[in-house]
Order: C-alpha cells, then structure tokens, then sequence
C-alpha cells in the first residue's frame, strides 16, 4: 500500500477523470497510477471516475484492486453494454469536479500533456483535445489517420488531427451540453466547435505502447464512413431538414420530369414509340423518388416545429445591468 | 413582467461584423428618439462576430445606461440572434431593426404607435427600396409576392427588419431556423393583428450584405414550412392528405384512359399509361401513410405550445383595436 503515501491534496475536488474501458481493456491500474501521479503532481484534487459499461472481467478486477489503494476512484456500472458516448455521458452527468478529464484506457499519449491541458481550460478554453504529435506508429495506422482526418476537414472545415486520441480537457458546463450518444465521443472535438464552444488542440509525446499496428474490419470502417455523414447532418440540418431533404429530392425530381418530358416530347411530335422504353420507368421513379424525400423532409419539419427546444444558443449580457 | 424602471419598448438589433456601423446606429437612435417621450432601451446582439463589433458594441453599452449589448456564445444566425434579442427585452413592445443602417431610426416612433392603436404586429414597408433594381428589388418583390400569396398575408415587404411586435405575441413565438423573414405569418397563428407602415430606407455605406446565393432556394424552402406550420399546425395530418388527393385524380385518370385504351379495338399494348397510373396512385398512398405519420407526431409533440400560441392573445388587452380583418391593408 505505498500508494497511500504521497497524500492527496484536499479542498474541493477540481478535477473529474473519466474512463470508459473497452470490452477487451486491460489492466487499468498501471495507466491510472500514471495519470495519477501527474495529476498529484498538479497539486489539484481529483477524482477518478470509471464506467464499466456492461460487464468487464478484468477491469472489474483492477479496478476493485485500485478502489482500496485510491479513495478518490469511483466506478460507475452500466447495466449491459451501451455505446460508448453514453457511458461517457453517464459519467459527465455524475462528475463533480469544475473540469472533466478523459483519459484512454491504455498507453496512448504521454500523461505530461496534462498540465498543457488544464492549463488552456484555465485560459478559457472549454475544450482541449490532444494529439499524438509527432506521430511513430506503423506507417499503415498513419495513412488511414490521414485518411480520415482528411475526410473530417473536407465535410466540416475544421482543423482537428486526431480525434481518436482519448486525452480531452473538457469544463463541466461543455462536457454536460455536448449530448453525446452513438459514436459521437469520436467527433467530441467537432460537436464542441459547432456548438459554439472554444477548441483547442495540443500536441503530446506518443507512448511507445502506442505503436503497434491496428487494423480493423471492413465494418468498422464503413461505419466511420457513417458517423462522418451523420454528424455532417446533425450539425448543419438538424434545424432545417426541408432544406436537406429538400434539395436531394429537388434533384431526383427534375432528373425525373426533364426524362419523362424528352419521352413525351419524342412520342408526340417525333412518333417515337415508348412502349419498349425503360426509360419511362426510370423517369417516373425518380419523380416517385423526389416527391418521397422531400415529403419525408416536410415531415421533419413538423419534427423540428413541435419539439421543444433543447439547444437554443447561449447568450451572454456583457454589462448586466439588471443586478 | 413589468418591472419599475423597465423601459416600454425595446429595440432589438443583430449584428454582425458591423464594426463601422454600430457606432453610427447607436449615435442615429439617440438622435432620433431623443425627443421622444417613452423610455426606451436599444439591445445589440452580438452574432458571433469576427471584428470588433462587440467591443465596440461593450463600449457603448457601458457610456449609455439605455444601450445593453448581448453576445451570441458563437455565430447562430440573424433568427436567433433576434429571439435572444426578444428574449431579453424588457419592453412591453418589441422593434427589431437591421444594424446596416439602411433602417431610419427616426421611423421607430411611428411604427410603434400603430400598435399603439391595437396592432400586434407593424411591419416597415421599404416602398422606394434604395438598392440594385435588378439583383436586389426585382427579386424581392417577387418574392414578397409569392410570400403574401402562399401564406395569405398581404404584407408588401416581408424583408424588412424593422417591425414592432407586442412582446406577449412575438415571445410566445419559437423563432429557429431563418424565420425571421416570415415572422408576421408565424404570428398570425396567434392571431395577431397585422399593420404595415411605410418607411424610410437608405443604401447602404458601410460594410456588405450578408445574403448568399441559395437564398431563393431557401426562402422557397421556408415558405412551403411556414404554409404547412400556419395553416396546418393543428392537423398537419389534413394537410398531406390534401397534398395527396390530386395525385389521386391524375392516378385515377390515367388508369381511365389505360382501360379506354385497352377497349379500343387496335389495342397497342402500351405501359405507358399503367406506369403512369402506377405512379400517381403509388404517391397518394405515400402521402396518405405519412399524413398518418404527421397526426402521429402531433399527438406526441409539445402541443403544450400550440395551445400556448393561440391563448397568448387572448391574455393582452384588446378593447381599443378597431374592426379589421386579420391581415394588414
């Protein structure tokens, strides 16, 4: 028990460290006597929250082991396996400290990179993601980061490197606002930034555990290919889905109406015959198409009209003058 | 609501990177109501601009008590900077008015004592626009056009920013989206009493336009929005099925004239008709199905609000409106 040593600092806690390990994480208690001693280091109190999202045999049993070493761990149980956002989420929702720290579940990114961190949400950032910089893995796990990021930049416009890296600074405030769920905790950079908060990036030193290579299954990259989409229209449309909708049907219909009106005009006035054209069954589907998609964009609409508002932007009186 | 010291009417003004403008329009208020006799306060939102509009806006709001300056957390949009703009107001009326200085402050008292007389919504009308004919008027006027004959509100000039509004009416109101252009026709599902007056408009000096080039695509977009909200909102199940009943007829008609075709003694086996039929018949069941969908939604939805929007007006005093129809002139 030497852990008990070095004393913990107190006051109120300052700082929430949240982990959600992954089904396959392992043994937890190295990286989080890492993270641990830099946060002492600090001289901030802290707390450790882990959520086990559904069960988790070895991270259970490092984790009850760190629980009697560490007061300030608290573990948090999630029933069966919710995606990861929403463990995330659960955690945020439960944290305590003004500042909320995810730190990966293994050796991802040198822990140094922690006062970096704290010390731009002091500044009044209200996100601070980091990256692995300079980067040394296989070649293959930098190309397809490339790939990917690349992708992100072209669809928002935003300069973010790396975005699977899971050091994030975040306040409390932002943290809870975010409404994390599905895969978002990916893009939690790219939300914060549309949703008007301030982002910073940091690079840090990338551990050495860090460079095996990692290759995935053709379903995880086709769901990547997802989230980018789906994030594209969550944060662009979600208030105007006629405008989405919209256009893509909009497009189908003209195509439609332009090919049936060429059929038309060639059976009329040039006697072209129609009955052996599969043309006209192109034409009238893609008309079917637009009125559908804009018809499901009406109906998004009446969606948006009837909710009530959740995420109205924040405003701030520069002199209030009503105190 | 009425707090002592709160002034009667608020003017509201979105800005964005206005830098060279919000000095003037500040200066152009205090000059124009200062004979004024009501109390007034002048609100500067803030949309998130890149320039220094708001420590510009911050300087002024801390050398003048009636000038407060609101900012946006980032760039949301003129609709949303003005429903901030509302929501914070402390006046019993409501101006909102462009921070371009193309709007004449000194047409503030006159728009505000047309609800004076009753109206719950004052629209300015630019009747001698001060811009480009062709790339600016011609269009707008076909739009306005377009706009008062789809939503059945004949305001000339749905555009522009200066309106006064009874606050009861425009806050009970959720502005998202850009809705701030088709604000008297989302108030008439209050029941609101629409006026319009002409004012004064000037070209603009400083800075640039902020409209794009998809804004015919979008205003067309919202319109369609704002007649199925208004007319609908209550049933919006009512109106797919209307949406869905001339594909009924044509489907119902080209499927007469497939059989007519069939009867005829040289029959030339054409598709063309059937497919025809088929479509039409295909899309009437669409739209019928989501018209289910739409009743659906509404059953779940926050109908709280609707009911909210048609007893705001019933709360505010209206004895002194004269005998008018719902619309303006």
């Amino acid at each position: 028990m030497s852990e008990r040593t070095e004393p913990a600092p107190t006051g109120d806690i300052e700082i929430s460290v949240v982990c959600a390990p992954e089904r396959w994480a392992g043994d937890l208690a190295a990286v989080h006597r890492e993270f641990r001693e830099q946060l002492l280091r600090t001289g901030r109190r802290a707390e450790f929250l882990y959520v086990l999202n559904g069960p988790r045999q070895r991270a259970e049993e490092s984790l009850s082991r760190l629980k009697e070493d560490h007061f300030e761990v608290r573990v948090l149980r999630l029933a069966r396996g919710f995606d990861e956002a929403a463990a995330l989420q659960h955690a945020f929702d439960r944290a305590r400290g003004r500042y909320v720290l995810t730190i990966p579940d293994r050796f991802q990114i040198d822990p140094a990179v922690i006062v970096e961190v704290l010390a731009g949400l002091d500044n009044g950032d209200e996100v601070v993601v980091t990256r692995r910089e300079p980067r040394r893995d296989a070649l293959f796990n930098r190309l397809q980061s490339k790939i990917f990021h690349a992708f992100v930049r072209r669809i928002y416009g935003q300069r973010f490197h790396d975005l699977t890296c899971d050091l994030r600074g975040l306040t409390l405030e932002a943290a809870r606002k975010l409404q994390l769920y599905g895969d978002l905790h990916r893009f939690i950079p790219v939300l914060a930034a549309s949703k008007g908060f301030r982002v910073a990036e940091i690079p840090g030193e990338q551990r050495p555990e860090d460079r095996k290579l990692r290759l995935f299954g053709p379903g995880v990259y086709a769901r990547r290919l997802l989230d980018i989409l789906h994030l594209y229209f969550l944060t662009r449309f979600t208030r105007k889905p006629l405008r989405f909708f919209g256009l893509i049907g909009m497009v189908f219909g003209i195509i439609g109406v332009a090919i049936s009106a060429a059929l038309a005009y060639g059976k009329l006035f040039l006697g072209t015959g129609l009955a052996d054209r599969p043309l006209l069954i192109l034409g009238v589907l893609l008309i079917v198409l637009g009125v559908q998609i804009t018809s499901i964009g009406l109906l998004g609409e009446i969606i948006i009209f009837l909710s009530p508002r959740r995420d109205a932007p924040e405003i701030i009186e520069v002199r209030d003058d009503e105190s | 609501m009425e707090r002592p010291g709160a002034p009667e009417i608020s003017i509201v003004v979105p800005l964005f990177n206005e830098e060279d403008n919000v000095r003037p329009l500040c200066q152009a208020v205090r000059e124009a109501l200062r004979d004024w006799d009501r109390d007034w306060e002048l609100i500067l939102v803030d949309d998130g601009s890149t320039d220094r509009t708001l420590e510009l806006g911050s300087d002024e709001a801390h050398g003048d008590r009636r000038v407060r300056m609101l900012r946006m957390r980032r760039n949301s949009g003129q609709t949303q900077a003005m429903a901030a703009g509302f929501a914070r107001a402390r006046g019993e009326i409501i101006v909102s008015m462009d921070g371009d200085l193309q709007n004449d402050p000194r047409d503030i008292p006159r728009v505000v004592s047309r609800i004076d007389r009753g109206f719950d919504v004052v629209c300015g009308w630019r009747k001698d626009r001060q811009d480009a004919w062709l790339s600016r008027t011609l269009p707008s006027k076909i739009a306005n056009r377009l706009i008062a004959w789809v939503t059945g509100i004949p305001i000339h000039d749905n555009g522009c920013s200066l309106k006064a509004y009874r606050a009861s009416v425009i806050r009970s109101i959720r502005l998202y989206s850009e809705m701030h252009r088709f604000l008297p026709a989302m108030s008439s599902m209050t029941g609101a009493r629409i006026d319009e007056v002409v004012v004064r408009h000037h070209p603009r000096i400083h800075g640039e336009s902020k409209y794009g080039i998809m804004r015919t695509f979008k205003v067309l977009n919202d319109m369609i929005v704002i007649k199925m909200l208004t007319q609908f909102s209550s049933r919006p199940g009512k109106w797919f099925a209307l949406l869905s009943l001339p594909f009924l007829l044509l489907g119902t008609v080209s499927f007469g004239v497939w059989l007519v075709q069939l009867s005829l003694p040289e029959a030339a086996s054409s598709i063309v008709f059937p497919s025809v039929a088929v479509m039409f018949i295909y899309l009437f069941g669409h739209l019928i199905v989501l018209s289910i969908l739409a009743e659906l939604l509404l059953a779940r939805g926050d109908r709280e609000y609707l009911k909210r929007l048609s007893r705001v007006l019933a709360v505010s005093d209206r004895e002194t409106i004269e005998p008018r129809g719902s619309g303006g002139r």
